[in-house]
């Protein structure tokens, strides 16, 4: 292969882009923010980002910071700040969010908070903190560094957000190193999208908790020369090349 | 009645201002502009907290407060290490139960800081914010202390409403004062200067004083909501205080790795609170990692 999982993930998201969208975005957001850069190369010049922390639009950083509030993460096209951009959400002015989890299940319930009993949790997670917003903003992408069996679960021990809404929005698509999850035609549950050139069905299925559809296994798209040539030409979609994921 | 801000040692913004068993909010986000000096204060002089309000991404601040025991409550949107893990005090003592845990998700927090800062009993978020009663856990099923639901009186829609943050205190970190108690940033506010309106008492610690606040200023808290300040330079060690200096990775690595386990911690706390912040100067070899770790200007 001539590109890393790294590259393939931001090329995949940076396909669920539409011109005018907003989307927000922060910690290690390497991948998110050369999605927007891919998507903007390849005809939607008015896909547009937002750093959470500052309600910086469009960050004119050369490198992604790692942290989400890091200065770096200020200079860019408008700043305006993170209450007004809590706003924005709140009230929809932005359309997508980009968010992990500890969990996720087949339902499309989104879980950053505990895991077990919540009372005497065996895991006790951040807090649920921009998850809530899935049920505000149209659409939400979902990353992990990891595919993990633990994180995709049948049923989540705790609630952030309810992922499926009604109308195909809420949760749109889930990205990981092996394959891309999302909701099914009639948004009823979460199945597999596509599995990434290199894993199989077995192997997707054994790193997930809940059963897949073997039948939806297609192979994930690879990146386009357009799409590879975006991403190398900036320097922080270059460094994707070389991220270690995990 | 606006407030006339007070020059004080950092010994003494903690002794005299923070009563035991209040509710202390914390400024910064993440491991950016924390109030870490006063937090170490408040470690040194073993001052309970009854609920602790992190920022809205809470961090080794929070952390640190906890593992040193001295939190009842924490009233939580996120709080971790960010890029480096999860907290792992307020791990162990949320998974043992020696803290309570008040879970919010971050619109209503953010909202619930700025209704406190605007005198606002609570705040109401959309209808349909909230998910429905399935049976599982949730931030509304859980926590009945800050969120409750309410008709409105306009539409008869279900709201629900999370009540207003106050704190008794708020400790916040900025890079600039002048004379008349001004405060200035320079790089990011987040939600501080809505933190130091909402709380009874506001108590900021500084990078250094200006006769007029510098133009590097990006944001500004009036003095008129300033109770007191100390000057400490290094303050916000071992994260970062914008366009001063970044965060200190190496240390904020090694407290990761230590406070997993309860003698690592009890180790981080005996070599790095000491007894005085100059004990903690000393031993993080303070003045050479600012130094190495000098950030330039915002922008």
């Amino acid at each position: 292969m001539n590109y890393s999982v790294a590259e393939l993930m931001a090329v995949v998201l940076s396909r669920r882009l539409r011109e005018g969208d907003v989307m927000v975005t922060g910690t290690n957001a390497g991948i998110t923010c050369s999605a927007a850069l891919v998507a903007r190369a390849c005809g939607r010049p008015r896909v547009r980002t937002i750093i959470g922390a500052f309600g910086t639009v469009d960050p004119t950083v050369e490198l992604v910071p790692a942290s989400g509030a890091d200065q770096s993460f200020l200079p860019g096209r408008v700043v305006t700040d993170l209450i007004s951009t809590l706003g924005d959400q709140v009230r929809g002015l932005a359309d997508v969010i980009c968010l992990g989890g500890l969990q996720v299940d087949r339902d499309g319930r989104v879980n950053l908070a505990v895991v077990g009993d919540y009372s005497r949790p065996d895991l006790r997670g951040p807090g649920t903190i921009g998850v809530s917003l899935i049920a505000r903003l149209e659409r939400t992408f979902l990353y992990f560094t990891e595919h993990d069996p633990r994180t995709f679960v049948e049923r989540v021990d705790f609630v952030g957000a309810q992922g499926l809404r009604p109308g195909g929005r809420g949760l749109e698509v889930i990205v990981t190193p092996m394959a891309v999850l999302g909701p099914v035609e009639d948004g009823s549950r979460i199945d597999l999208v596509s599995i990434h050139a290199g894993f199989d069905f077995e192997q997707v299925q054994a790193r997930t908790g809940f059963a897949l559809d073997p039948s939806r296994a297609v192979v994930t798209e690879p990146p386009s020369e357009e799409e590879l040539a975006a991403l190398r030409g900036h320097p922080y979609g270059m460094s994707l090349a070389t991220m270690t994921l995990g | 009645m606006g407030k006339i801000a007070r020059r004080m040692e950092l010994e003494a913004c903690v002794a005299e201002l923070v009563e035991p068993d209040s509710v202390v909010g914390l400024g910064g986000l993440h491991f950016h502009n924390m109030p870490m000096a006063l937090v170490r204060e408040l470690i040194r002089q073993e001052v309970p907290v009854g609920r602790l309000v992190p920022s809205i991404d809470g961090s080794i601040d929070a952390d640190l407060l906890i593992g040193a025991g001295l939190v009842r409550e924490v009233q939580v949107a996120y709080l971790g290490l960010e890029t480096y893990g999860l907290a792992p005090r307020f791990r162990a003592a949320a998974e043992a139960g020696t803290v309570r845990v008040r879970d919010c998700e971050e619109a209503g927090f953010g909202l619930a800081l700025a209704a406190g800062a605007a005198g606002l009993p609570f705040a109401a978020l959309p209808a349909g914010f909230m998910p429905a009663d399935e049976g599982l856990p949730s931030v509304p099923a859980v926590n009945r202390d800050d969120y409750r639901e309410i008709e409105n009186p306009f539409t008869g829609e279900r709201h629900m409403l999370i009540q207003a943050i106050n704190p008794d205190v708020a400790l916040i970190h900025c890079q600039a004062i002048d004379a008349h108690g001004n405060c200035g940033f320079f790089g990011g506010s987040f939600l501080d200067v809505e933190l130091a309106k909402s709380a009874r008492i506001c108590i900021v610690q500084v990078e250094r004083e200006y006769e007029e606040l510098p133009s590097a200023c990006r944001r500004r808290l009036p003095g008129y909501a300033v109770d007191a300040y100390c000057v400490v330079e290094g303050g916000a060690h071992p994260g970062s205080s914008h366009g001063v200096y970044r965060h200190d990775d190496v240390h904020l690595r090694r407290y990761a790795q230590l406070a997993r386990s309860d003698h690592g911690f009890e180790r981080y706390r005996g070599e790095m609170i000491g007894v005085s912040e100059a004990e903690y100067a000393a031993a993080s070899r303070l003045d050479d990692r600012i130094e190495a770790l000098e950030a330039g200007p915002v922008g």
